[in-house]
């Protein structure tokens, strides 16, 4: 068996992907339940459910299946997670894959789009700092902005940038995704997404420069980078086309791995310019303690996490020659 | 290649390389200008935008959820009388409700000529599968309002406009109370409904406004019912926008983004308000409070004298002036909310720390240690209970203060795993008598309360026949509630709502409701509740956008133009 699984690094990978979402199921279906409170707080308001009796309960909660044995519920999770039926929300009333299909884009289109700004900007100051190493403006002032703007807390940078922008300046809308009327559809959406974009950008960047920064210092050291000098290679072209090339596998890293921190600072940004992404559609089911609910959005962000990661994996043997080998991947 | 023909430079292409430019800079404007135009305009029609915390699902009665949910649900159904909050509720759905000699029996005639969103009339069918809804179907915040409070035995309609309630025991408040509470349902719609809590579909109702489009998470289109029987609704749309972040939703009532907020504004922001040329503030009773719950099932405050000490000790004016600034009624003056009609001569909850002491050396609890639970996303109610530690602390106890969300307090306190916990009770709670009976009646924490006097007083309460009787014996347990409390009441905050009067300056303060309510939002005969076309845009200026697409369009062709150029020269 062993030889078999070196045989296939692929099959192997795809093997712990398949144990590790497995134990997403399980913890996805544990967490919504280890915090105290059950839906009926939110169903009927916590005093009136204080003044049910506990035939009442039983019904109320029957409704969505939360009446029988966890290792039942569980069992029906598990079903509906292979057969595609993640059951009803109890705040929304709908089903579970209704509510995450209206919220997901939204998401997905903020935080994709912050992604690739964030990763854009972030090695655009990393090579121009890189280029002044030491220099005031070039690179150390630089440094010292991003740090400071990426160490905004989101809810204070957001409201900052609502606060001016919206309600001072009265150039964007402050709240929503979409146009509600007057508008086409392309621009409302734009509007709309500006403020939050820039928000989430602005915190991406930090932890990505800051990688990317040290990497391609670390690369400059490197004697391929002398040679490359001795020869009279232009340094943009040095940088560009060597040093960047070779520091691409931490910054990839990075980027990847923050993607699960840049969700949870989504729920942040979201609730500030109250948009219909899948961060406020899980603060809400916090609230409501709605267990099919979170149980779907928490299995559906560990997904994304983890397919962010397989597409980093599949990027490494990409970038990097040493990485295909290692795999025994052909060349 | 297909790309680089594109760009050839071959001469008999170069023909139409300006109309391509001029072709790529009118997309642009198509896609940015335009719209930017729409945008600057005024809806043309009466629109009022409104901002509200949550998303409350399809508005229906059993998704949108606890009694916040109230004045939204109330703009697409109706209640037989209207709101329950008031000395005489106003008919409705009835047109009249009688109760026989049988005083158990209620008969009540119900409005002609009135019909559902969908066209189908309303009829006494309705009524009747409502409250065996309600009352048989799965348990939602009315249910104990058919089934317990008072119990409906038995809704029978008599003919298409006549119903009969037939309650266990006497029911003298039913009309003014309960038929003020419970929204009535399309038997039509709902009959057909097999899961009631999973019904996703559109909320059909009788009320001013019925449901257009609803963007989940986003937004709710609301449309002027107008065939509705009780007045003319004042906009031809209400756009009900999910603010969740109240700073949020204040800063775009300031910009003009929205015409009205639906949540209170905080006590320290009301002064900048006041203050604003376009935002007026317009008072409202909600009828809540901030008030500190004990656990009565287990020690320290299973002893009434401390109950009562700890009620001596907080000075109740003072958290008035420092946490709402003067902005309400202070928890001295008794508890239910002394401003609801059916609130008797409350005897006053003074602040006596020398008695506090007093009590609590008497019953020797000199140094009780207690923990308090806070909701901790209220600062208002955080902030009070911090000042109530210290003078708790004042008299000798030794009180300390445990943050958590609202559902982990909920789950603490229905398992009796607490000593005492604040929160903010609502209308419901505060101003619903039924209700009073309800929660005395639960077997839960509340049910602990050991007064036998109280106890006695509150069954009596559901066997008089008549709401004088009714009323007389409530004022006698308010009396002996607030000299041996189960709960101490901070204070009752007035609260101020933001609304812009250029767009409309109708907004009526309702007890229990806000300024955010139907009978806000309907002209009735002589109401001067007036509706301007909208000014306000949920956008912000257009200018920006027609710069931006300007300058796009001019680069884009001078881009095209010196690339042609440059293709051609070489």
């Amino acid at each position: 068996m062993r030889r078999q699984s070196r045989r296939h690094p692929v099959g192997r990978r795809f093997a712990q992907y398949g144990l590790l979402l497995g134990l997403l199921v399980v913890g996805s279906f544990a967490l919504p339940r280890l915090a105290p409170g059950d839906p009926l707080t939110y169903l009927v308001g916590g005093n009136e459910a204080a003044a049910f009796s506990s035939e009442e309960r039983e019904r109320a909660l029957a409704q969505y299946g939360l009446d029988a044995p966890l290792h039942e519920q569980f069992l029906d999770y598990v079903g509906g997670v292979v057969s595609g039926d993640l059951g009803t929300s109890v705040r929304y009333g709908a089903t579970v894959s209704d509510v995450l299909l209206d919220r997901l884009p939204w998401t997905l289109l903020l935080v994709g789009l912050a992604g690739v700004l964030a990763a854009a900007l972030a090695l655009g100051a990393a090579l121009a700092g890189a280029r002044r190493r030491g220099a005031g403006a070039g690179d150390t002032d630089l440094l010292a902005g991003i740090l400071l703007l990426s160490s905004t807390p989101p809810f204070f940078l957001g409201m900052l940038i609502l606060a001016i922008v919206s309600a001072e300046l009265g150039l964007l809308p402050a709240y929503g995704a979409t146009a509600s009327g007057g508008e086409t559809p392309f621009v409302g959406v734009l509007e709309r997404l500006a403020m939050p974009l820039v928000t989430l950008t602005v915190t991406m960047t930090g932890v990505v420069y800051l990688i990317a920064r040290s990497a391609l210092l670390s690369e400059l050291t490197q004697g391929y980078v002398r040679f490359a000098r001795a020869k009279g290679v232009s340094e943009q072209r040095i940088l560009r086309r060597h040093v960047l090339r070779n520091a691409l596998l931490p910054i990839v890293t990075i980027f990847m791995v923050s993607l699960g921190d840049v969700l949870g600072g989504a729920v942040v940004v979201e609730t500030v310019f109250a948009y219909p992404g899948l961060g406020t559609a899980i603060y809400e089911g916090v609230l409501a303690r709605d267990y099919p609910l979170l149980q779907g959005a928490l299995l559906l962000v560990a997904v994304v996490v983890v397919a962010a990661n397989a597409i980093a994996d599949g990027l490494y043997t990409l970038i990097d020659p040493r990485v295909r080998r290692a795999d025994g991947v052909p060349r | 290649m297909p790309g680089r023909a594109l760009f050839s430079t071959e001469g008999q292409e170069s023909g139409w390389r300006r109309p391509a430019a001029a072709a790529l800079a009118a997309l642009l404007f198509w896609l940015i200008g335009p719209a930017a135009a729409a945008h600057a305009q005024a809806d043309g029609e009466r629109t009022l935008r409104i901002a509200i915390p949550k998303d409350y699902a399809n508005l229906s009665v059993y998704t949108a959820g606890a009694s916040d949910a109230d004045p939204f649900v109330g703009l697409i159904y109706d209640t037989l009388f209207s709101t329950p909050y008031v000395e005489t509720p106003r008919l409705l759905l009835a047109l009249s409700a009688e109760q026989t000699s049988r005083q158990r029996t209620w008969i009540v005639k119900l409005r002609d000529g009135v019909t559902w969103h969908d066209g189908a009339p309303f009829t006494a069918k309705d009524v009747v599968f409502t409250f065996e809804l309600y009352r048989d179907g799965p348990p939602n915040r009315w249910t104990h309002h058919a089934s317990q409070t008072p119990n409906m035995r038995s809704v029978v309609a008599l003919d298409d406009r006549t119903v009969q309630i037939t309650c266990a025991q006497p029911c003298p408040t039913l009309a003014d109370i309960t038929l003020a509470d419970l929204p009535i349902l399309p038997e039509h719609v709902w009959s057909k409904v097999k899961d009631p809590a999973t019904y996703d579909g559109s909320a059909v109702g009788t009320g001013p406004y019925r449901v257009l489009r609803r963007v989940p998470g986003e937004r709710y289109e609301l449309a002027a019912n107008d065939r509705y029987f009780a007045g003319r609704p004042v906009a031809d749309k209400l756009i009900l926008s999910i603010i969740p972040e109240p700073s949020s939703a204040f800063l775009a009532l300031r910009s003009g983004q929205v015409d009205a907020v639906s949540s209170p504004i905080p006590p320290q922001l009301v002064e900048s308000f006041d203050a604003h040329r376009e935002v007026d503030v317009v008072k409202a009773t909600p009828f809540s409070d901030a008030e500190l719950v004990f656990n009565m099932g287990r020690a320290p405050f299973d002893s009434a004298p401390l109950r009562r000490a700890v009620m001596l000790a907080i000075d109740k004016d003072a958290l008035l002036e420092t946490v709402l600034l003067g902005r309400g009624i202070s928890g001295s003056e008794g508890w239910p909310h002394p401003r609801s009609p059916w609130t008797g001569d409350n005897p006053t909850m003074p602040h006596d720390p020398a008695e506090a002491r007093r009590l609590i050396a008497q019953a020797k609890l000199e140094g009780a240690e207690f923990e308090i639970l806070v909701p901790q996303q209220d600062p208002v109610v955080s902030r009070a209970t911090e000042l109530v530690v210290a003078d708790l602390r004042a008299v000798g106890l030794k009180p300390s203060i445990r943050a958590m969300d609202q559902p982990s307090i909920s789950e603490l306190t229905m398992k009796g795993e607490f000593d005492a916990y604040v929160w903010g009770a609502t209308a419901h709670a505060l101003a619903d008598p039924t209700q009073l009976i309800q929660s005395f009646n639960a077997a839960s924490y509340m049910g602990t309360y050991e007064n036998e006097e109280v106890k006695q007083l509150l069954a009596a309460a559901q066997r008089v026949p008549t709401a004088t009787e009714f009323r007389s014996l409530l004022s006698r347990t308010h009396a002996l509630i607030s000299a041996d409390p189960p709960m101490v009441p901070f204070f009752y905050p007035e609260q101020r709502y933001g609304i812009r009067p250029a767009s409309f300056d109708g907004w009526k303060g309702s007890p229990g409701l806000g300024v955010v309510h139907k009978y806000s939002l309907i002209a009735g005969p002589g109401s001067a509740a007036t509706a301007a076309t909208s000014q306000s845009s949920d956008g912000g200026s257009s200018l920006p956008i027609v710069l931006i697409a300007g300058v796009l369009a001019v680069l884009a062709a001078w881009f095209m133009r010196r690339r042609w150029a440059t293709r051609t020269r070489g």
